[in-house]
């Protein structure tokens, strides 16, 4: 589990830690304060330095470069960078506790990083300028450097753009086809349409884990009876998971479309199903509290504490919501044998680390209107 | 959003009220909204107590005290707060300074103070022991109040007995030239003879934890 997380020149951050890193956190703070790059920094850490994750990281925030209109568009990962420039010997990296293999991330010149293995005509105008060296993450399976850091390239156009065939790059940060390392999910607020739940619950079904996810569910629907995917033409698409998924309640005399239950419900549902698929890993949800209505709030957390719990999953999610962080201390307050489980950090990226509430404080704060946000 | 103002918490809204005119004789004017210092109450000892391991995490580099009182004794009451102080503060002493607490919090790093009623020295003391100490023992109603208090308690006692002084001193409040004053308007009406030690050592605390928004104190005072 990630307690501790040092932050070096990634995005806002200059030198940031963080320190307490509880099973449960929620990373609170103003807007552009650095939550969400907190999570995207234990992602990439947790991922061994994958470099698909910075993609998918500045793909999010719509960080992109695109020459020409009929040319491919590619993540931009000079953001990535403190200052928001990337040049050669621009760098970053992370370090967390308890196993996880440091990473540093460099931009090196071309000829330090060797000739590319491969063509680039699916880049269009964009050619290699520089390149960017991924030191650490995992380590060496091979006999001749077993046990060091390992190292991996990728390559950047003179704007910026990651240089990545997309069409062979799977989005392998959901899917989670890795097979190193513990298995980790990131849902971003906006991610609902276009998630491959379908994919997830097929995964799900492989490892006989659809009760489990039932049985979180549970914990907000104590009447769910059932959760079906269909498998028909129509219903598999990426962008259908609305349609594909039909849900039963006790006592109801046919399944109905998860979609006309809500956003919250399928939110839920993608929570639970997240929870239950990176079982012994990590989960980040950016603005966990999205489409949920405040009476649920506490709720919400039972199911992530508890199944966290249980499933020995370290889950870390932000939130700008004063209902989102009621509703965890209600739930410490009903749990108090849970709250070493729970806390919740203040980011300020202009600062040298996080301001820590662990589970206790988390509920003197809410009952007497402490604001732990800034 | 944190306070503007640097804030001093008490329990109850009574000693916030008390401890503004305790000041104002002091020099020290503390207006309700601009301050420079406000105060706020907690409700009761209980929130008072475990905000102090919470409330110096707002966002505010503000200068913060809490004042409380000593019911329980000086040496198990510093214990408790200790205990919460620990949580914000790299060090703390294992016993109460005579002079108060102040310190720097960790993060965010800002002054923190505690002052412990009447005098951070005296056991089982509240905010009524520091009044009774205003009242010089050469009153002619002092040993009155409380030859009178004690005799109402063994004919009727309706009271605890560690509320006996808190009695006495509304007893002798009640045969003042405006009587039953509360504790703050008593003080703002000059009944009480402020300027002992005790008071005198809180208001040293006082100015020197927020010293940055307090203008320094008149000449001769």
């Amino acid at each position: 589990m990630l307690t501790c997380l040092d932050i070096s020149k990634y995005r806002g951050f200059h030198q940031y830690k963080l320190d307490g890193i509880a099973r449960v956190t929620l990373f609170v703070g103003k807007n552009n304060s650095g939550k969400t790059s907190v999570l995207e920094c234990a992602h990439f850490l947790a991922s061994g330095g994958d470099p698909d994750v910075l993609a998918a990281a500045a793909s999010r925030r719509n960080e992109v470069v695109q020459l020409k209109g009929d040319e491919p568009a590619f993540v931009d990962v000079s953001h990535l960078f403190n200052g928001h420039e990337v040049l050669p010997g621009s760098d970053f990296s992370i370090t967390g506790s308890n196993g996880f293999v440091p990473i540093k991330v460099t931009a090196v010149a071309l000829h330090e990083a060797g000739p590319p293995e491969e063509f680039f005509a699916f880049s269009g105008s964009m050619r290699p300028a520089f390149a960017l060296k991924i030191e650490g993450g995992r380590l060496r399976a091979d006999s001749k450097d077993h046990g060091k850091p390992a190292s991996r390239t990728v390559f950047l156009s003179a704007e910026g753009a990651m240089l990545i065939d997309h069409r062979r790059s799977p989005r392998r940060f959901i899917g989670d086809v890795r097979t190193e390392g513990p298995p980790v999910v990131f849902i971003s607020p906006d991610s609902l349409p276009s998630v491959p739940l379908g994919g997830m619950w097929n995964l799900i079904l492989r490892d006989k884990r659809e009760n489990e996810v039932k049985e979180a569910m549970r914990i907000l629907a104590p009447s769910l009876e059932d959760i079906v995917f269909q498998t028909s033409e129509f219903a598999p698409r990426i962008s259908s998971t609305q349609a594909s998924v039909l849900v039963s309640f006790k006592n109801d005399v046919r399944r109905v479309p998860l979609g006309s239950m809500g956003d919250g419900m399928r939110r839920l549902l993608f929570l639970s199903m997240s929870l239950i698929h990176v079982r012994k890993g990590l989960l980040l949800v950016d603005e966990i509290d999205t489409g949920l209505h405040h009476s649920v709030m506490a709720d919400m957390w039972k199911l992530v504490v508890k199944t966290a719990k249980t499933y020995g999953i370290q889950v870390l999610a932000t939130t700008h919501s004063l209902d989102c962080m009621r509703g965890l201390a209600d739930f410490v307050k009903q749990n108090p044998e849970d709250s070493d489980l729970v806390a919740v950090h203040r980011v300020d990226c202009n600062a040298d680390q996080t301001v820590v509430f662990p589970g206790p404080q988390v509920v003197t704060a809410a009952e007497q209107e402490i604001e732990m946000r800034g | 959003m944190a306070d503007a103002h640097p804030i001093l918490w008490v329990e109850t809204k009574n000693d916030g009220h008390a401890i503004t005119q305790l000041l104002d004789q002091f020099h020290i004017v503390l207006d309700k909204t601009t301050g420079p210092v406000l105060w706020r109450d907690k409700d009761g000892f209980q929130n008072l107590l475990e905000s102090i391991a919470v409330q110096p995490k707002e966002d505010s580099t503000r200068p913060i005290g809490f004042v409380m009182d000593t019911d329980i004794g000086v040496d198990a009451r510093w214990t408790q707060v200790r205990a919460k102080l620990l949580q914000v503060c790299h060090t703390v002493p294992e016993t109460c300074p005579g002079s108060g607490f102040v310190a720097m919090t960790k993060h965010p790093t800002r002054r923190i103070g505690v002052w412990l009623l009447p005098d951070c020295l005296s056991s089982g003391e509240e905010l009524e022991h520091l009044l009774w100490r205003m009242v010089p023992k050469t009153d002619a109603l002092r040993s009155i109040a409380e030859s009178s208090t004690e005799a109402a308690a063994t004919k009727d006692r309706r009271f605890k007995a560690e509320d006996e002084l808190k009695a006495t001193v509304h007893c002798w409040l009640a045969w003042q030239a405006s009587p039953g004053e509360s504790f703050g308007h008593a003080i703002r009406k000059k009944c009480f003879e402020h300027d002992i030690p005790a008071a005198q050592a809180f208001v040293a605390w006082f100015r020197e934890l927020y010293q940055e928004v307090l203008s320094p104190p008149p000449a001769g005072v």
